[in-house]
């Protein structure tokens, strides 16, 4: 093989190789992502990087070795298809920030694999050496509508991708609208990379396009390859985290922040005598929280909702670790809202426990002596003292206002 | 062209292809997201794409076009030798510990003098005699053995430093692991793993360069064997330059960090020294507590020593001796206790498990799962 055609070879395998180099690339860093939004880009992107190897595995090998790529022909077709599918898809999830989308395989992809399916069908039909002939080009007698087929494929890609890339950049550009205002320097680089990568897509497939007649090849070729290689390298360079210049959207999360109950998101500057302190979101961006205040709400979650006082031996200490404070303050957090006590207050929960307990069918014609290590109770003592002042105060309270009984 | 031909040819385009696109993503890279004291890493990285790219565009030259090859091949020469000269600098300067001489230029000049040596010879030697041994893939040529066998050396002269620089690289790595958990939280990033998958994928690139001695070029060549070199090269570029990129190791910028002698240390500890410790863990397990500090992912010992405005050394004893942990286990451990807490939450209750990490402090879901794991066997 003379010179000129083994620099075009080389030429056509710089995408392939790149391609290669960047797949491995996402596939590593699939595993490195944390949210689910930024793991399907990845992955969407690094199909659109085999999609790259297969186009150029195809083109390299209709150079050199026309045998081989007469089998590759149907992968060559599925891949150029799928390769605008796929780049608007990614551009899709990017953009897509209430992530309402979940199913799996979408109809987008139904067109590109059909197409692959029925290549392979045609060239299982077809003689070998006439779709070698078909694929250089040539007309073929009594083939026409193989001919038709094989002359189709570069003119459909073009309208797939040109189609593809309008929607993408019709997308991206209003998700540049929607969310210019917070950072507005960061945004427009944002919009002017997607704008640059949409571009390198269109002219490779333009290029590739021309590569048709044999006049316009030579000088196509390359300009495709070329554009080929800086789209997957820009492509894969700004995407290697979450904190990569074409995640920006992934920063707007969908769902809004969760904090943990015991924390709020720090609102004042100074002041409080609360410690404030860093926590990294899962965008991983740092935002400063501070804890809570106790409330009864939160206080009622984990004593009430997990049952707690059916512990025996809890202790306000037990508490402590809970909810993250001290014990005078805990003390007091009880005394102010519910007016007794830990123990007074836990063991009226446990005595509530006791008469649910009571009330069940199952438990019908049991002892209360039976039942009530069951609701938490350490001893039979400590119920019947309970037992005796909740009584006595109700009695208390019915005699003094009896107008109302009802109320606690 | 047939088919072994195409293969062959896209085999030696590969590491081309490859090695360049690296080093052009990096340089992207570069300009944008870099801190100032990891320079040096990313220009010696480049620096190493840079020699790679150029020794396998000799290595296709030196196929297709012998002619040119012979002009140019003292270059291929000395760019065999740096190639691992530089990688192992790389490697060097990511695994640097305080106190540390800085690297030697030796491991530069050493080839040079082999090369250089060649050069000189060469000017002696009829321009026919060296493309007769291009061309020829290697015979030695009558008269003038010695330098052919100068020339033909090579290809085991790589293979040798291929193994040396292995060893040495790994030999660093070991020494490194030791030091380093004591300094940074993040075991992903500190362990460097991906740097023992690299060294494991160079020391696979030795056969090939071996085989040399047994077979000869020709046969080398022609044979489809080089694939596999070829393509684990392809995957060693993409590892590093995404490793790189992402920040997977600890850099550690030292201060000038005298190596105190201390004594005292063996005296028997007073009673009066056990109460300041005992006040010293307290301030310490508050200033955990109520800051948490932890629950960044970046966290290295150095941060929390100005915090606790003592040095680095007497924090990592403070841990060591209070929590029988070294500071990267101590940290760990509380991130597994806030990720504990966090599932008992209702509020973070639904969240995913990569999220629970991501908000405790792990860098990452794997770093997460390796600690646990690391516990669990801890605990049998």
């Amino acid at each position: 093989m003379e010179k000129p055609s083994l620099l075009l070879l080389f030429v056509c395998l710089v995408p392939l190789f790149t391609a290669l180099v960047a797949t491995i690339i996402e596939a590593i860093s699939l595993q490195d992502s944390i949210t689910i939004r930024e793991k399907r880009i990845k992955r969407m992107l690094m199909y659109y990087f085999l999609s790259f190897i297969g186009i150029a595995s195809g083109i390299s090998t209709g150079m050199a070795v026309p045998k081989v790529a007469v089998h590759l022909w149907p992968l060559t077709v599925l891949a150029l298809n799928i390769a605008p599918v796929l780049y608007y898809r990614s551009a899709l999830i990017l953009a897509d920030t209430v992530n309402k989308e979940k199913r799996l395989f979408s109809f987008h992809f139904l067109f590109p694999i059909l197409s692959g399916i029925f290549c392979l069908l045609l060239n299982h039909h077809l003689p070998d050496d006439v779709s070698l002939r078909l694929l250089r080009g040539k007309q073929v007698e009594g083939y026409a509508i193989a001919t038709a087929v094989y002359r189709s494929v570069p003119i459909i890609q073009l309208i797939l991708s040109i189609i593809c890339t309008t929607i993408t950049v019709r997308l991206l550009t209003a998700c540049y609208r929607k969310n210019k205002k917070q950072q507005p320097d960061l945004w427009k680089n944002w919009l002017r990379l997607s704008y640059i990568l949409a571009l390198l897509a269109t002219v490779w497939s333009v290029s590739l396009f021309f590569t048709v007649w044999p006049q316009t090849g030579a000088w196509a070729l390359p300009i495709a390859a070329s554009a080929a290689w800086i789209q997957a390298m820009y492509l894969c360079c700004f995407t290697f985290n979450r904190h990569s210049l074409l995640f920006l959207p992934l920063t707007i999360a969908p769902i809004p922040l969760r904090v943990p109950s015991a924390e709020q998101l720090s609102t004042h500057g100074t002041g409080g005598h609360y410690r404030k302190y860093i926590r990294w979101n899962k965008t991983g961006d740092p935002v400063a929280v501070e804890a809570a205040p106790l409330n009864r709400k939160r206080f009622e979650q984990h004593v009430i909702g997990k049952k707690m006082y059916l512990n025996p031996q809890l202790r306000l200490t037990d508490l402590m670790k809970v909810f993250n404070t001290n014990r005078s303050y805990l003390s007091r957090f009880i005394n102010e809202t519910y007016g007794h006590g830990f123990n007074g207050y836990i063991n009226r929960l446990r005595l509530k426990e006791l008469e649910r307990l009571m009330r069940l069918p199952s438990n019908q014609g049991k002892t209360i002596t039976k039942l009530y290590p069951k609701a938490g109770f350490p001893n039979y003592q400590v119920y019947l003292r309970i037992n005796r002042e909740v009584r006595s105060q109700e009695a208390a309270r019915n005699s003094g206002n009896p107008t109302n009984p009802t109320q606690p | 062209m047939n088919i072994k031909e195409f293969l062959q040819y896209a085999g030696f385009s590969a590491p081309i292809i490859s090695s360049l696109s690296c080093l052009m993503m990096l340089y992207l890279y570069r300009r944008r997201h870099i801190k100032p004291e990891e320079k040096p890493l990313y220009r010696m990285l480049i620096t190493y794409f840079g020699t790679v790219g150029i020794l396998w565009i000799h290595t296709l030259i030196y196929v297709y076009h012998p002619v040119l090859y012979t002009y140019i091949n003292p270059i291929y020469y000395i760019g065999l030798f740096w190639g691992q000269v530089v990688f192992y600098q790389f490697i060097h300067t990511l695994t640097r510990r305080p106190g540390e001489r800085r690297f030697s230029p030796m491991h530069y000049l050493i080839p040079l003098v082999i090369v250089g040596v060649f050069v000189v010879w060469s000017f002696f030697v009829p321009f026919d005699v060296q493309l007769r041994i291009v061309t020829s893939r290697g015979e030695i040529v009558p008269g003038y053995e010695a330098y052919s066998h100068l020339f033909t050396a090579r290809l085991l002269f790589r293979g040798i430093w291929n193994v040396l620089y292995t060893a040495l690289a790994w030999w660093r790595l070991l020494s490194y692991r030791k030091t380093i958990s004591d300094y940074s939280a993040d075991t992903d990033r500190s362990s460097l793993t991906w740097v023992t998958l690299l060294l494991v994928i160079s020391l696979s690139l030795v056969p090939p360069s071996l085989l040399s001695v047994i077979f000869s070029k020709q046969i080398l060549i022609s044979s489809l064997l080089l694939l596999i070199p070829q393509l684990m090269l392809v995957a060693q570029h993409a590892i590093v330059c995404y490793n790189m990129a992402v920040g997977n190791f600890v850099f550690i910028s030292y201060p000038q960090e005298t190596e105190e002698v201390t004594n005292a240390e063996e005296q028997q500890p007073k009673e009066e020294d056990q109460k300041k410790q005992q006040q010293r863990r307290k301030k310490f397990e508050r200033y955990m507590h109520e800051t948490r500090p932890y629950l960044n992912p970046e966290l290295k010992i150095t941060d929390l020593a100005i915090a606790m405005q003592t040095n680095r050394c007497t924090l990592s004893r403070l841990i060591n001796q209070e929590f029988g942990m070294n500071f990267s286990q101590y940290i760990n451990y509380l991130r597994l206790q806030e990720i504990k807490t966090l599932k008992n939450d209702p509020v973070c209750k639904r969240l995913s498990d990569e999220e629970l990490a991501c908000m405790s402090g792990f860098g990452n879901f794997r770093s997460y799962i390796r600690v646990k794991k690391t516990f669990e066997k801890h605990k049998k």
